[in-house]
């Protein structure tokens, strides 16, 4: 794919992402005039560089929708719920027409026939008078009887070239457009060689240009250097703007060039004036103001970052190596600038993982839309809130979570929230809420998804899961066992397979998923109150602050942010246990893992013993380590396929001395331990 | 003065203009760009303006040897005088 090609890919997903999000917004919070502008801009951009591109399907389709959309700014068309339903479908059907566009396939029999209902809708829409233009603007187009001769004046500003873009590239794009009639470079104010500073732009050009299509569509070849160039666009029978013109350029005999490049408007300087001024000033300034509005933004790809990512990994463990063989040393200066070196690595690393942190909300709003459709299609009525969109999360573990999420909301919609009559019926509201909410918590960031449906039925799961072989008849199982079980393979419990879910698919792939980024997730339900869903994830996945300890021969990393605390585990304690696992600390119970026995580790060296505390969601327990090294910036490496089934471990580093140390799951570790107080 | 590169840019703009400057105490200057396949906007602006200077002090200048490649990209910048010179 070409470079203009993909900036026009990024560019129309953006707008349709605005038209989306603004659809949206109205469906909640009523129409406005805002949202109405971002829906207008929507097409009317799209239009534009479809245009350039020769995309007929997707300017014809995205020019009526414009034309309607007009009316609705003027306030002839009011825009009704039923429009703004048609306009999410224009939305994904222009994403359709352009994806087709760009593969540079043929419309297939679908979407023709979805292009030709949402024209008809669209034109049904308009005011009477107003169909009678579109068909003849069609027409116009058809003919190629409509093509307007427009005389273009550039001059490069003295720093064009430090904008970046090639004015040959720039050019190229009026032969998309329509045909060049003539062109002239402008090199008079080039001077001689030793009064040109190179890096400076002296040049411009005057263009006579031939073309259907729109004045905002030839300013927009310019749209990316409009600060960085003198531009003029008016209609070459425009006498007045001529004059304007050949005043402004006197001193490089403008005039006396055109005239002797046969340009049609010096040809026709006796004609009277029978156009209005196009450009003003005061319309140039405009859209320069709106563009100074737009907070300033890079789209970079996601590689470049990984790769920076992967060399701070690597600093970092160098760095580790050059404090340690200072401590060796005992050279103090050496020591001072590692940790400096250490804290300015913290700063860039920080840097770096926030250019990755994205609010989830961006990326969540789409959900609305989703429930929205859902909702629609099982006749049910959602009230769907996200709360803590603003939460800040790595926005490559927002992407993978995001079809997790969905299939939960999905799940939630189609089976929790009952059929409004059902719900009035029960006492309750008949519009079903269902809320998603994101908030951190202790070096994670928790995602929970309840509604105040009907809850997930125990029984019906219990009865299914031994029906299917997943469970035993005589197992004892609690309740969050049971909830578990829905994230089994083959396990569904609707009798009737709708189109949104219960084909039974899907929720396992909804854990592994959720594994996959290291995190968790959890259900707890009451039967005609709802159910809530409980998804657990790391904030980062690449680097962690790690806190190393020992045990045995070998040493180990815990995550700095499940720990909550380190105490002695002195003769009190000991006293305390008495052959159990158990300490009371503070009044409360706390289990303990013995880090020596459950990895079968060696006998310990030291005279202490020390437990950790960590706390990974609800639960707490304490793990018995011998020595305490203290914090430890480290680079999750993965492991073997040999340890893949260690249950315990997410991975490994290596230390400054060349060390491997072993990375703790915690989550993982936690729930072994309460399977084992379970038997 | 043969340009041995195949790509001229902003980045090479400045130490060619200062080649030039020396060049302009010779009576002639032809630019043999045999191994030019790329230039940009940067470089047509100098290559005009070393024209102009030639010029000025009635001292030929020309520019040989454009290939096809080369060729188009002087005709994507409608820099019409320099490619006259060459035919």
């Amino acid at each position: 794919m070409n470079k203009e090609l993909k900036l026009f890919c990024e560019d129309s997903e953006e707008q349709l992402t605005f038209m989306e999000n603004a659809l949206i917004s109205m469906q909640e919070d009523g129409v406005d005039d805002e949202s109405i502008g971002a829906l207008f801009r929507a097409m009317h951009t799209i239009k534009g560089i479809a245009g350039m591109f020769g995309f007929d399907d997707v300017v014809d389709f995205t020019h009526t929708a414009e034309n309607l959309l007009s009316e609705v700014r003027n306030k002839k068309v009011e825009l009704s719920d039923n429009m703004i339903d048609t306009f999410l479908k224009v939305k994904d059907h222009t994403q359709n027409l352009i994806d087709l566009a760009v593969e540079n396939e043929p419309l297939d029999e679908d979407t023709r026939e979805t292009n030709e209902n949402l024209l008809k809708t669209l034109k049904e829409a308009l005011p009477q008078e107003k169909i009678v233009e579109v068909v003849e603007v069609v027409q116009n187009n058809d003919a190629e009887v409509n093509q307007t001769l427009w005389h273009i004046s550039l001059r490069l500003k003295k720093d064009f070239f430090t904008s970046g873009m090639d004015v040959a590239n720039i050019l190229s794009f009026f032969n998309i457009l329509g045909t060049l009639k003539k062109i002239v470079i402008i090199d008079s104010n080039i001077p001689d060689l030793s009064n040109l500073n190179p890096l400076e732009s002296y040049l411009g050009y005057e263009i006579e240009f031939l073309t259907d299509v729109a004045y905002s569509d030839i300013e927009e070849i310019f749209e990316f250097v409009l600060d960085d160039v003198n531009l003029y666009i008016f209609k070459s029978s425009n006498l007045e703007m001529t004059k304007t013109l050949l005043n402004n350029y006197q001193n490089e005999k403008l005039q006396e060039l055109l005239v002797k490049n046969n340009f049609s408007n010096v040809k026709d300087f006796k004609e009277p004036i029978k156009e209005e001024l196009t450009l003003t000033n005061e319309k140039f300034k405009d859209k320069k103001e709106k563009k100074k509005d737009k907070s300033f933004s890079l789209r970079v790809d996601s590689s470049k970052i990984d790769q920076l990512i992967n060399q701070i990994s690597e600093m970092v463990i160098e760095n580790a190596r050059i404090s340690q063989r200072a401590d060796n040393l005992d050279d103090t200066d050496l020591s001072e600038s590692a940790i400096i070196m250490t804290d300015m690595l913290e700063e860039i690393r920080t840097g770096i993982m926030n250019i990755r942190m994205v609010q989830v909300g961006d990326s969540f709003n789409k959900f609305k839309r989703i429930v929205h459709d859902v909702a629609k299609k099982v006749e049910k009525e959602i009230d769907f809130e996200i709360i803590g969109g603003d939460t800040e999360l790595d926005k490559m573990v927002v992407e993978k979570i995001s079809d997790p999420l969905i299939h939960m909301l999905r799940n939630s919609i189609d089976h929790g929230i009952e059929l409004p009559e059902v719900r009035e019926q029960q006492g309750k509201n008949k519009i079903g809420k269902v809320t998603l909410t994101i908030y951190p918590d202790a070096g994670t960031i928790v995602m929970e998804i309840r509604d105040d449906g009907k809850g997930l039925p125990k029984d019906k799961i219990l009865a299914k899961a031994i029906e299917k072989g997943l469970v035993k008849e005589d197992a004892n199982l609690s309740d969050k066992d049971i909830y578990n079980l829905i994230f089994e393979a083959g396990l569904s419990t609707t009798e009737e397979v709708s189109d949104i879910s219960g084909r039974g698919v899907g929720m396992d792939v909804v854990r592994r998923n959720i594994e996959d980024l290291r995190g968790t997730v959890d259900i707890s339900s009451t039967e005609g109150e709802g159910s809530l869903f409980v998804i657990r994830l790391p904030l980062t996945l690449a680097i962690i602050d790690g806190f190393l300890v020992q045990s045995g021969d070998t040493k180990y990393i815990i995550p700095i942010e499940m720990i909550q605390e380190c105490i002695e585990l002195d003769a009190r304690y000991k006293a305390q246990m008495n052959g159990n696992t158990f300490i009371n600390l503070r009044d409360s119970m706390l289990p303990l893992l013995d880090i020596r026995d459950y990895f079968n580790e060696s006998k310990s060296k030291s005279q202490r013993e020390n437990v950790v505390v960590v706390r990974y969601g609800d639960y707490k327990m304490g793990l018995i380590v011998d020595e305490l090294f203290g914090e430890f910036q480290t680079v999750i490496k993965p492991l073997g396929k040999v340890f893949r089934n260690v249950p315990g471990i997410s991975g490994g580093t290596i230390l400054g001395s060349g060390e491997i140390a072993v990375i703790f799951d915690i989550p993982k570790l936690i729930a072994h331990r309460l399977k084992d107080i379970k038997k | 003065m043969q340009i041995e590169k195949s790509e001229l840019t902003i980045y090479d703009v400045e130490s060619l203009h200062k080649q030039l400057l020396e060049e302009l105490k010779n009576d002639s200057l032809i630019i043999d760009m045999k191994n030019v396949n790329k230039l940009d906007a940067t470089i047509v602006q100098l290559l005009i303006s070393t024209q102009k200077s030639f010029q000025e002090s009635s001292k030929s200048f020309k520019i040989t040897n454009i290939n096809d490649e080369l060729l188009e990209v002087f005709k994507g910048y409608f820099c019409n005088t320099l490619i006259e010179e060459q035919v």
